[in-house]
């Protein structure tokens, strides 16, 4: 049957983590005049609407064929979610603007965001998630434990009936007698069919940190190190290399940007990069100065993808 | 060879003298036959074409696809972005209806279903189409046609034929009415959530005779109507002509429709639905399944008939009107039950006491603002009951609480309390100039309904609150407004005129996104969502080290 007018319901912003989110690779876009687009994550989430919080970790002003627009990131405990403030919507200006002067001034803040899933692909099939901004606003830090611990809620929710899904026979009406939420249904069985099986304790670590830190506890010493395709290129962080400084640091960092560039086929995500300095012993302030340098001033890298590099 | 093509084959040699001869005078045909583009208006793009070798072949074959249309016989043969097919089909059913453009107009479209292999012995397949140009005199359920130049739509993994605008359907045999359509029969849990033809074995739990009225005045068309039931729950049939079988007959249902009536879904059965009696000894009794047709107030919808509920009395109000020189009582009634709260109206002289419990019998649910209410005709239907099935409720404390998302799978009802998160500050909160006739919000000045009137202030708040779950449209009145904001409209009508609208929007929308906020009052469930109503409105403060206690609990997580 063809269901005339559920499509035009308001889709609800779902609570997700970044690490859900930017694992994401299986966008659907609606093909009727009404039909929403959606990124369904590996747990099975039809993203359409997502509220999200973290600190703002980096802005910049953006001029688009449109107009002037912003691009950010935003971090939460587990991870980066990119983000537009569109030309479309100048009605975000203002608070973007105070946004990214703060920001600009050294400020770090939380901020609680609503926005659109986003995504892009790549010539060579790979997507990207992103976050288009339909509002936000500056928070506390007890607002981002509520809001730690609801998405912990929600992400719960959608690992335990992926994991009830798992023992039931991948259609419809198995899931439904199986006690599989009506709204995780159609998400969980096109999951199920692109990424196959997943290993979902990634997940699980993001609501475990986040419902520490909702507590005030210290987050567990679990490591939240990302499976990505990038993995095979980052050697992990070693800490007992001692934090270099000044020029020598520069150039190590800049040494392991493009050995990590030049190994890798793909481009490499800023994450990635960063982690690979720190494995050097270059902290993620200096890292970052350097990317900027190596693609604003020398121009020996670029960003064919926000939020990804690849030699220029 | 010569022919009409040759001095524009000419003329694109001397600009490209090495491109082939043949290739050209194809490239010709190709735009004059299928493009119905005359050589010499071609003849640029020609030279342009065969001057740009590179790209050429990747050009070509997509310009050929968009051309050439892809004639098939099986559905399965179809990829999921083909256009402009040739194939032909048995049209199994079409189901007209309204749809709402974005720019607002309504267009009548219509879906249902077709079957390829029309000629062949071979098991065919049936798929859904939508036709979006109204071909409906050339799609009759039970025709052969040839579609031209239709698409493949994918939605959901699920592949359906769209008949376009520039589709043509061509009728290679006419239907014949003895054409069916079959399908597994559904249960009626199932049949109320569909619209069109449907399949179905149900109980026949009530029927009577029943007529229709023309509008034109032309006379009455006698039917019948009833209730049919299965252990899903029950449906209301309306029949097109004779229905000869009593109460408690179990009966199979093939082609008929399901039709909604308001909220309800109601099954139609016309002169082609085949009906037969059925025989299976499990399916439950006529006397077990109209036990379970008592209704709660949260089952009640706009358009239902034949509803037995309790409830109990909270408050009386009787009007007495005169209509045709007699005079005439009316009782509102605000009645209650568990699941929440709503009014009841009893046309005929009726006397009640507040805290009384009552058994209405074969009551019709009207809305009235979206509110479905319960409408008795005569007070013969209501008993008084000596005893409450749930105990004394105290009409001061009862409130409903139910969360968004159980809300949305719910009808409209007064007396609930539900939360979320203030996602969407709407720019026109503020105050508002209503029509002192109808109350409706003045645009600039003008009623819609009754021209240029002198507005009457009022204060109103419209939020959309989320709870990750589901989203609800909060429109605020004065009061409840006043109460939530801390300010009374006063204030904010002087502060509005002193700093401009702008200013108190942005400054609501600083102090509440974000925020969770708790709402008392009454909501109205329809196809576009929710609505609520609020009677009051506080904001939920939230302590991040109980959610997070709690979520440990209901997951099990152990850190």
């Amino acid at each position: 049957m063809i269901s005339g007018s559920s499509n035009r319901q308001r889709q609800p912003a779902l609570r997700m983590f970044a690490i859900e989110f930017s694992q994401s690779s299986l966008p659907i876009v609606g093909q009727g005049e009404f039909d929403p687009s959606f990124v369904v994550s590996r747990l099975g989430a039809m993203t359409s609407r997502m509220l999200v919080a973290g600190v703002i970790d980096n802005m910049e002003r953006r001029d688009t064929e449109s107009g002037p627009g912003y691009r950010g990131r935003l971090r939460d405990s587990t991870g980066l979610h990119m983000f537009d403030v569109t030309p479309f919507s100048p009605e975000l200006h203002a608070d973007a603007e105070e946004i990214l002067a703060r920001f600009e001034r050294g400020d770090r803040f939380l901020v609680l965001m609503l926005g659109r899933a986003r995504h892009y692909e790549t010539e060579d099939g790979g997507v990207f998630t992103s976050i288009r901004a339909e509002g936000f606003r500056e928070i506390d830090v007890n607002r981002y434990h509520v809001w730690l611990a609801r998405t912990a809620d929600a992400t719960m929710r959608r690992i335990d009936s992926h994991r009830k899904s798992r023992e039931l026979d991948n259609n419809e009406a198995s899931y439904k007698s199986g006690g599989i939420p009506s709204d995780l249904i159609t998400g969980i069985l096109k999951s199920r069919e692109h990424y196959g099986d997943i290993d979902d304790s990634v997940y699980e670590v993001a609501v475990m940190r986040a419902i520490s830190m909702s507590e005030g506890l210290a987050p567990p010493e679990e490591n939240l190190d990302v499976p990505s395709v990038s993995d095979d290129v980052a050697p992990a962080p070693s800490k007992s290399i001692e934090n270099l400084e000044g020029d020598e640091a520069r150039e190590k960092a800049k040494e392991a940007i493009m050995q990590c560039l030049n190994a890798s086929e793909s481009p490499v995500d800023y994450d990635t990069l960063i982690r690979v300095c720190s494995g050097v012993g270059v902290v993620r302030l200096t890292a970052e100065e350097v990317i900027d340098d190596l693609r604003d001033v020398q121009a020996l890298i670029q960003e064919p993808e926000f939020g990804f590099f690849e030699i220029l | 060879m010569t022919d009409e093509y040759d001095t524009y084959i000419e003329q694109v040699l001397t600009e490209v003298p090495d491109a082939d001869r043949d290739a050209i005078r194809v490239e010709f045909e190709k735009y004059h036959t299928q493009f119905r583009i005359e050589p010499e208006d071609a003849v640029r793009s020609i030279m342009k074409r065969f001057q740009k070798n590179d790209s050429e072949s990747s050009i070509q074959s997509r310009m050929d696809s968009m051309v050439t249309s892809k004639k098939v016989e099986r559905f399965s043969e179809l990829g999921s972005d083909d256009r402009n097919i040739t194939i032909e089909v048995t049209v199994v059913t079409y189901t007209p209806r309204m749809q709402k453009m974005k720019s607002g107009e309504e267009r009548q479209i219509a879906f249902g279903w077709i079957e390829d292999l029309p000629f062949s012995n071979e098991n065919s397949t049936r798929w859904d189409y939508k036709d979006w140009s109204n071909h409906s005199s050339n799609l009759s359920p039970g025709s052969i046609v040839r579609l031209e130049g239709v698409s493949v739509n994918e939605w959901n993994g699920k592949r359906s034929l769209n008949i376009n605008q520039s589709s043509r359907v061509v009728v290679l045999q006419e239907g014949s009415a003895a054409n069916i359509p079959t399908s597994d029969p559904v249960d009626l849990a199932t049949a109320s959530s569909m619209e069109g033809p449907v399949s179905l074995v149900a109980r026949v739990v009530a029927s009577r005779p029943d007529q229709i009225v023309k509008k034109d005045g032309s006379g009455t068309i006698d039917i019948v109507r009833g209730r049919l039931a299965d252990s899903s729950g029950q449906m209301s049939f309306l029949c097109w002509g004779e229905f000869n079988h009593e109460v408690g007959s179990l009966l199979r249902f093939e082609g008929a429709n399901i039709r909604r009536f308001r909220d309800t879904p109601e099954v139609n059965f016309s002169d082609r639905t085949k009906i037969e009696v059925f025989r299976d000894a499990s399916f439950p009794d006529a006397d077990e399944l109209s036990s379970q047709n008592r209704a709660k107030i949260e089952d009640i919808r706009d358009g239902m008939r034949g509803v037995d509920i309790t409830v109990q009395v909270e408050s009386i109000e009787t009007r007495t009107f005169v209509r045709d020189g007699e005079e005439r009582s009316l009782t509102s009634v605000r009645v209650l039950d568990p699941s929440g709260r709503c009014k009841m109206t009893v046309w005929s002289p009726i006397e009640l006491e507040p805290g009384q419990v009552v058994s209405v019998q074969e009551a019709r649910i009207r809305a009235f603002q979206g509110t479905p209410d319960i409408t008795v005709d005569d007070a013969k239907q209501v008993t008084i009951l000596d005893e409450s099935p749930w105990g004394d409720i105290d009409p001061e404390s009862h409130v409903v609480e139910i969360s968004l998302g159980e809300l949305r799978n719910s009808g409209s009802r007064d007396g609930i309390q539900t939360e979320g998160d203030v996602l969407v500050i709407r720019e026109d909160c503020g105050i508002v100039l209503r029509c002192p006739e109808c109350r409706r919000v003045l645009r600039d000045g003008v009623c819609t309904e009754h021209d240029v009137v002198e507005g009457v202030e009022d204060l109103r708040l419209r939020f959309v609150i989320d709870d990750g779950l589901s989203s609800a449209n909060v429109v605020i009145g004065r009061a409840a407004s006043e109460k939530f904001l801390e300010q009374d409209m006063a204030t904010i009508q002087s502060r509005i005129n002193d700093e401009g609208s702008s200013n108190f929007v942005k400054e609501i929308k600083d102090k509440l996104f974000g925020i969770r906020i708790q709402i008392n009052g009454r909501a109205i469930v329809d196809d576009r969502g929710i609505m609520l109503l609020p009677d009051s409105v506080l904001e939920k403060p939230n302590d991040p080290v109980n959610l997070a206690s709690k979520v440990r609990e209901t997951w099990g997580v152990v850190l």
